[in-house]
């Protein structure tokens, strides 16, 4: 695992965030083990009391839990995952939302472009698809 | 404090195997080459005793700067180790090398006894010996040289702490004021005291013309009370050199 | 339990400069804490006075409850900024020295940190390059299972990749239940490693903090955050 961090923001939060996408990408399985603190602080270089802290608020939002003697562990339950999906994509949307509006564009305007990239890319996807099916 | 000489000897290993060998080839050259160019007994005698106090001097130098660099080397200070152990660990030094030296005199004492060089000066008056005290003589005399060398060197350890706490010019001729200033009380001290009796070694041995060569034996009822006011100027040259490693030398 | 490390109202000067003014501070185990500062502020004086190297002219120092010295020196692990192995030492007999003289000296570390800093105990310490020697300075202070950790500009004399390697070793080999504070005013390429940090400017502390809450306060990095607190005054 690398990251490349921002010293502007938490790292902790880097960190965080980190993790979710690696369990929302399927990387990190429902109920499969993270590393500890230690291997983690190791591989991103990073000082262990933010590592633990990281994993401190994983487990306060539920997406991680810790098994007494056996380590922490992601969430098995699939509407957490599903929750933490929906989250990611509602900062992401929150984000773009935002840039549109500085660009000038009104809701409406944000919908129409939005639909006409995903059918674009819609179109593209489908057409290497065909290909390789033929 | 063991350790700490452990390091020491280490550290200047080379020099000390060095100086042995520079001391062993001198002492052979003036017995051999004295032979050749027909040097009487008593002047090979008398350029041994001056050998012997030149390597004394050196050792007492070589200790003492030996001191000084540890007392401001930061590894050394930053081992937990009282301030006693450094000032001990240097006394331990010089004391060792003077062992050996010693054995060395002795080993030529030794070979001066078994061709019998040792009975002839003895009768021809170029060494005198007055001893009145009741250990054996070479016991005595080992005591007697190893206790002034410790004596002066408690000494010179107090004045290489003092120098090295000072941030001036010149900190060489202020340590040599000091020591001559120091020397000079304490040898008054001495004659006030015990009149002129000191067991310092350098004023103890008298090469008196050339050719001859007195050992004098303190008697032993002032010597006692010598050795204990030495004693005294020792502790209290240690304990002040313990404390100004503590408080003021400057470490680098 | 008393904290690793505590200085009360401590002032010192050299000659007629103050080198250090009014310091009170705490630093409980488990941290790692940046002391940052430019170059003359007091950072190094600061941390040989926690070693027991110099005396405050005023004020108090305490290791886990203990005056500077000899107890104090026994718990804790100072890498000054200039060497401290002696000239005539191999890399060996640098930290057979540590070994003979500090009883938490942990030979099985110490070999892990050989290899990793590729140091060879054959080697002549005094020979070594800058960064070599640095490796080796590092890895004396780490050889030890101390409670406090002291380490003066670590980074200082090192190219970037080398200095990567060192902070790997510093979070790799430091002891989790003590404490390290690493003085440097080589902030952007370091505070990732920092829990908190101390600011020192003329001998004065400015701030301790937690670098997250810093950041998460200010939007900004330490060292951005360092740049403006300097240029302010």
């Amino acid at each position: 695992m690398t990251i490349e961090f921002d010293n502007n923001l938490p790292i902790y939060l880097q960190i965080m965030n980190y993790i979710k996408l690696q369990i929302v990408t399927g990387k990190l399985g429902p109920g499969e083990k993270i590393p500890s603190v230690r291997d983690l602080a190791a591989e991103l270089k990073i000082n262990p009391n933010t590592i633990q802290r990281t994993f401190q608020e994983l487990e306060r939002e539920g997406v991680a839990e810790s098994r007494r003697g056996l380590g922490r562990f992601v969430t098995s339950e699939d509407e957490k995952i599903m929750a933490i999906k929906k989250e990611m994509a509602a900062e992401l949307l929150e984000r773009f939302i935002g840039g549109m509006r500085e660009l000038g564009f009104d809701n409406d305007n944000i919908v129409k472009i939005v639909a006409e990239s995903v059918e674009e890319v819609r179109s593209e996807e489908g057409g290497s698809s065909r290909g390789t099916t033929a | 404090m063991l350790k700490l000489l452990k390091y020491d000897v280490k550290r200047d290993m080379f020099m000390l195997i060095g100086g042995a060998i520079v001391l062993i080839v001198a002492l052979l050259v003036i017995e051999i080459g004295g032979r050749q160019i027909g040097l009487g007994l008593d002047g090979a005698a008398v350029l041994s005793l001056v050998t012997y106090t030149i390597f004394a001097l050196l050792i007492l130098m070589g200790a003492c700067n030996a001191f000084r660099l540890n007392i401001r080397s930061i590894g050394r200070r930053l081992i937990p180790l009282g301030s006693l152990q450094y000032v001990g660990a240097s006394l331990l030094y010089a004391l060792l090398l003077n062992a050996v030296m010693l054995v060395i005199g002795g080993l030529q004492i030794l070979y001066y006894d078994a061709n019998g060089t040792l009975e002839k000066l003895i009768q021809t008056g170029i060494v005198k010996i007055e001893w009145y005290s009741p250990l054996p003589l070479p016991i005595g005399i080992a005591f007697i040289l190893l206790w002034g060398s410790l004596f002066l060197q408690t000494m010179l350890l107090l004045v290489m702490s003092v120098m090295e706490s000072l941030n001036v010019k010149g900190r060489a001729l202020i340590a040599l004021g000091m020591v001559l200033v120091l020397s000079s009380l304490i040898s008054a001290a001495e004659n006030s005291f015990f009149g002129g009796l000191g067991s310092s070694p350098l004023t103890g041995f008298r090469a008196d013309n050339q050719s001859s060569i007195t050992m004098p034996g303190s008697e032993s009822a002032a010597g006692v009370s010598v050795y204990l006011f030495e004693l005294v100027v020792i502790v209290l040259f240690v304990w002040a050199t313990a404390r100004m490693i503590d408080r003021k030398v400057r470490i680098e | 339990m008393a904290p690793l490390l505590e200085f009360e109202s401590v002032n010192k000067t050299y000659g007629k400069k103050a080198a250090l003014r009014d310091i009170a501070l705490t630093i409980e185990p488990g941290r790692i804490v940046g002391l940052l500062g430019s170059n003359g502020s007091g950072k190094s004086t600061l941390l040989r006075l926690a070693a027991g190297l110099n005396r405050p002219d005023s004020g108090k120092i305490r290791v886990l409850g203990h005056e500077p010295g000899k107890a104090s020196k026994a718990l804790v692990s100072f890498m000054p900024d200039r060497p401290q192995f002696e000239k005539w030492m191999t890399v060996g007999e640098a930290l057979d020295f540590q070994r003979d003289f500090f009883a938490d000296y942990d030979p099985d570390k110490s070999k892990r940190m050989l290899e990793f800093m590729k140091l060879s105990r054959r080697d002549k310490a005094s020979t070594l390059s800058k960064g070599m020697q640095e490796r080796l300075q590092l890895t004396l202070a780490l050889s030890r299972r101390s409670s406090l950790y002291l380490l003066d500009e670590p980074i200082g004399g090192v190219d970037p990749v080398a200095r990567d390697h060192i902070l790997d070793a510093l979070v790799e080999f430091y002891e989790e239940d003590s404490s390290v504070i690493v003085s440097t005013h080589l902030i952007a390429d370091i505070e990732r490693i920092f829990d908190e940090v101390l600011m020192i400017r003329d001998g004065s502390l400015l701030l301790q903090r937690e670098v997250e809450q810093l950041r998460m306060e200010s939007g900004k990095s330490v060292d951005q955050l360092f740049k403006e607190v300097y240029a302010e005054c």
